[in-house]
């Protein structure tokens, strides 16, 4: 089975967007993938700040989730072109959804400078692994402030995607391949196998 | 065990009677009453999973912005979290949109 990924996804050179919605298990899918594209050094890069009980029982459960996994861990809210990761061969980038929250509290620049962090990522390792959250279909109109919030998002989810290898959206803990050459089967087993 | 999801009004129950097995409908809303009632979860899914013949029907609620109020929020992660746990032991798992189910497992 290793080795029907390995062909699939190769071990090199993979950028790949892992898009769902909230509790739909995709870091712990994204998590895996890391695990499937390289035995070598990973990054997780946190953008979550722990400010709040919700914010620090969702940062302790990720850390749960990855504890035996052998990540490093930076946090990083802001500014991603400044993280020097060339000592790592995959990077894990969890979420873009409160990295835009953040970048959006600090500049007007927002997108220009995801779209840099993620770039300059794309540089130095050879896998990238992004989260990005599906807050699309809530049916809900918000004020201004929220809605350029959504529609920053979706535009950096879809410029991601244009650059990406592959995206998976994950629907219940079940992988599905949007864009790339895999398949069900493959992307399937990550979640299971691991 | 077979699982359904996807967005409200799609037709996921009409497709869920296709079976012509037991159907528990709107996992969602009993999950809400599990949480206002303070009932164990755990205990009533594995309940759940204990039954073969049966399709589950849930809505996919985790699409949005994170809402300000925190009930709203466990709601929300409870219903995803449950999704996730029926999915991995179902032998089938479907999303509906349009009236149109498509398999994902």
């Amino acid at each position: 089975m290793m080795q029907k990924l390995k062909n699939m996804y190769g071990l090199n050179n993979k950028f790949i967007l892992v898009i769902g919605a909230s509790a739909s298990g995709k870091s712990e899918y994204a998590e895996n993938l890391c695990l499937h594209l390289s035995k070598g050094n990973k990054l997780y890069i946190a953008t979550m700040e722990p400010y709040g009980d919700d914010a620090k029982f969702r940062i302790d459960r990720h850390r749960k989730l990855r504890k035996t996994k052998g990540f490093d861990t930076l946090e990083k809210y802001t500014n991603l072109g400044e993280v020097k990761a060339t000592a790592y061969d995959t990077i894990l980038l969890e979420c873009m959804s409160t990295l835009l929250a953040n970048e959006m509290f600090i500049t007007n620049e927002y997108k220009k400078n995801i779209i840099q962090g993620i770039d300059n990522f794309k540089m130095q390792v050879p896998n990238l692994v992004i989260i990005s959250n599906n807050v699309f279909t809530d049916g809900v109109k918000y004020e201004q402030q929220t809605e350029a919030y959504i529609k920053a998002l979706a535009e950096i989810n879809i410029t991601l995607a244009q650059k990406a290898d592959i995206v998976i959206e994950v629907i219940c803990g079940i992988p599905i391949v949007l864009k790339g050459e895999t398949n069900y089967e493959e992307s399937y087993n990550i979640f299971f196998d691991v | 065990m077979i699982f359904i999801t996807g967005g409200k009004y799609q037709g996921k129950t009409e497709f869920a009677k296709t079976f012509g097995l037991e159907v528990v409908d709107n996992l969602e809303e009993q999950i809400k009453q599990w949480l206002q009632n303070d009932i164990n979860i755990d205990i009533e899914v594995n309940q759940l999973l204990s039954k073969k013949d049966i399709v589950i029907v849930c809505d996919e609620v985790g699409c949005g912005i994170v809402p300000i109020e925190k009930s709203e929020r466990i709601y929300r992660e409870v219903v995803g979290r449950t999704a996730c746990i029926l999915a991995k032991h179902a032998s089938a798992v479907y999303k509906v949109d349009c009236a149109i189910a498509r398999r994902l497992k």
